[in-house]
């Protein structure tokens, strides 16, 4: 299988705080890969390292072959990032922050646009300002932001976090259905171990900055012997 | 840096401004209302402190001169002192004698005793006192229109002096005028030319005023502006917008500049209003003074200040990027914004009261280090007439901006603005 994003003994601090050590990993061209780990794992710097946004202090990032530090323009044409805190302009409409994330990427800005409203299923509240929304109709605009243009690789950085039962569930259908019909390389990072396993078709834990495990869930719950992948993730990392 | 790309960041920034009332609002509509409101307070205020003026006459006498056959009466002063002072809306009140509690009054007119006879007398200058309390600014004013009255009721004497002492001389009434012996030397005509040499009309005259009102309307437009770049980026951070902006092809360069633009736009049309209401204000205040103020537009000079105004604003809000952008939160980047702001209003001010470009080559040379002194330099050279050294300024002020531009949206990387500390 093709390499979509390869990482090479990633290394990054903020003054005296380590926050990633090392970090090497492949995620294969059409996978959905999950970056799991709990708090101040690393699993964000990565993810935004891998995206062009923090360099590291060392190591190398590979997007498609592109180096994002290099080729920055490039590397975010084939990519879309969802940060995990982001938030929307609460003044302009669902439809005014679709117009406008498209209108960056140019090409068809009009079937962008109407794609986007589709994969975020907000229908007429579309038209409302998002400050109105309610926190799981903001991340799934949000979503369609990042989705909308159909990127060849997705980072999606803890996209349930912080919403309930039922926007979780439409937020992860969202995820499976976008990969299942754009065959696009997908990674999520998460710390609901439950979630990553319905939806991830191989997963990464992190911890203190280091990949301690790498493998598809049921390949890794078979090789610890475990029930699910919070075991997994006991035993990894000797918890 | 792509145009299109800034295109896109601009059109966010104006409709996501648009909406933004309370911004908009205290950017161009507070002062739009506030600044006529207080000249029209002051306007209204000022008819509503009327002086308190005693005229007390100890005189109270009426004398002629025989020999003049000139007649003085003290009532006849009394009598033109309260009709301009009524006119100027004091209150007066006339006495024969001292009134008991003088502390009452702002301002205390005293003919003394031997007035008509003084001032019928060819050796004896009649004299009137004057009390005026320090600490009442409107009794300045009544004081004025005091000694304008008895300058012109000395004037009206001294002529009918000088008639009668002509005839006692023998000359005949064609044979002098009055005035070359009253004022023998006087100025005039004053001629007042532009700078090309040609007579200068009312609006030329009035032009160095208004240029020196439109730079202070610079001080006015830097503020907002630079405050909303603070909003902008440290705001939009602190907002969790930047991060997934950040994370698309937009370059920082393109997402700074079009944020830097937007703000500028904003300063612009800030600048306009601003100056609108400043004049609408100045206009109030000179009515309340009794004064006129004319209320002139010279189309190019305005341009020239909305030019001005906008690479004003656009060189404020680049010097602050690089320092706001490495900031943690939206208080210690407004504090940064501030120390900017203070040179740029300090300069301003100055500019309102000094003539730049008669500064000595020695001291403006320096000055014109800080960008603002081209400023100042672009709409007061152009009131001079020297509108060759107007434009030298502008371009160097466009110039300075788009370089402060260039280096302040360099030095900012995506890194830097996440995670600032």
């Amino acid at each position: 299988m093709a390499v979509a994003v390869r990482v090479e003994h990633l290394r990054k601090a903020f003054g005296r705080v380590v926050a990633v050590e090392d970090v090497t990993l492949e995620v294969y061209e059409g996978e959905v890969f999950g970056l799991i780990g709990p708090n101040g794992a690393g699993k964000t710097t990565t993810l935004r390292m891998i995206a062009g946004l923090v360099k590291p202090d060392s190591g190398r990032v590979a997007v498609m072959g592109l180096d994002p530090f290099k080729e920055p323009g490039e590397v975010k044409r084939v990519l879309g990032y969802l940060p995990e805190e982001a938030d929307v302009y609460t003044r302009l409409t669902g439809l005014e922050h679709l117009k406008f994330y498209a209108s960056i990427y140019g090409g068809d800005v009009d079937e962008t646009v109407r794609y986007g409203a589709a994969v975020s299923g907000l229908g007429g509240d579309l038209y409302k300002k998002a400050g109105e929304y309610s926190k799981g109709m903001k991340r799934r605009l949000l979503l369609s932001l990042v989705l909308m243009r159909r990127p060849k690789i997705a980072i999606l950085d803890e996209p349930t976090s912080g919403l309930d039962v039922y926007s979780s569930i439409k937020v992860r259908d969202l995820i499976k259905a976008f990969a299942r019909e754009n065959r696009s390389t997908i990674i999520l990072s998460s710390h609901n171990m439950l979630e990553v396993e319905y939806v991830c078709d191989r997963v990464a834990f992190i911890n203190k900055g280091r990949v301690v495990e790498v493998g598809s869930p049921s390949d890794l719950k078979s090789r610890y012997g475990a029930s699910n992948l919070e075991e997994v993730f006991v035993k990894a990392t000797g918890g | 840096m792509n145009p299109r790309a800034v295109e896109v960041v601009v059109w966010k920034e104006l409709l996501d401004l648009w909406r933004d009332k309370k911004t908009l609002f205290a950017a161009i509509l507070l002062p739009v209302v506030s600044m006529p409101l207080i000249g029209l307070t002051v306007l209204l205020l000022s008819t509503q402190q009327p002086v308190n003026v005693a005229v007390v006459d100890r005189d109270d006498s009426t004398y002629s001169d025989p020999a003049l056959n000139v007649t003085v009466s003290s009532e006849w002063l009394v009598g033109n002192l309260t009709r301009a002072l009524e006119a100027a809306g004091c209150h007066v009140h006339a006495y024969t004698s001292e009134p008991g509690n003088l502390t009452v009054y702002d301002l205390v007119v005293v003919i003394p005793r031997g007035f008509s006879h003084n001032a019928t007398s060819l050796t004896q200058q009649a004299r009137v006192e004057i009390i005026r309390k320090a600490s009442v600014q409107p009794a300045l004013n009544a004081e004025n229109t005091v000694l304008s009255t008895l300058s012109q009721f000395s004037r009206n004497l001294s002529e009918v002096k000088v008639r009668q002492l002509a005839l006692m001389s023998g000359l005949s009434p064609g044979s002098f005028s009055v005035n070359s012996v009253l004022q023998p030397v006087v100025a005039g005509p004053v001629l007042v030319i532009t700078p090309s040499g040609a007579p200068a009309s009312p609006l030329e005259q009035i032009k160095p005023f208004l240029a020196k009102v439109l730079i202070l309307g610079l001080i006015f437009v830097v503020s907002p502006a630079s405050m909303y770049v603070v909003d902008g980026i440290v705001g939009e951070r602190e907002r969790k917008t930047i991060e997934l902006l950040l994370a698309t092809p937009l370059s920082v360069s393109e997402v700074i500049t079009g944020k830097l633009i937007a703000a500028s736009i904003l300063g612009l049309v800030s600048s306009l209003s601003d100056v609108a209401s400043l004049m609408v204000y100045m206009y109030l205040i000179a009515l309340s003074v009794g004064g006129f103020f004319w209320l002139v537009i010279d189309l190019k000079l305005v341009l020239l200040h909305a030019v001005t105004a906008f690479f004003t604003i656009l060189v404020t809000v680049a010097i602050a990027t690089p320092f706001v952008t490495r900031t943690q939160g939206v208080r210690s980047a407004s504090n940064i914004a501030t120390v900017v702001n203070m040179i740029g209003m300090a300069l301003f001010f100055s500019g309102f009261m000094i003539d730049y470009p008669k500064i000595e080559p020695s001291i403006l040379y320096p000055l014109m280090a800080i960008p603002y002194t081209h400023s100042i330099l672009v709409i007061q050279d152009y009131v001079y007439g020297m509108v060759y050294y107007s434009m030298l300024h502008l371009a160097v002020l466009v110039a300075v901006s788009l370089l402060l531009l260039y280096v302040g949206v360099k030095s900012v990387s995506p890194e830097k603005i996440l995670l600032a500390r």
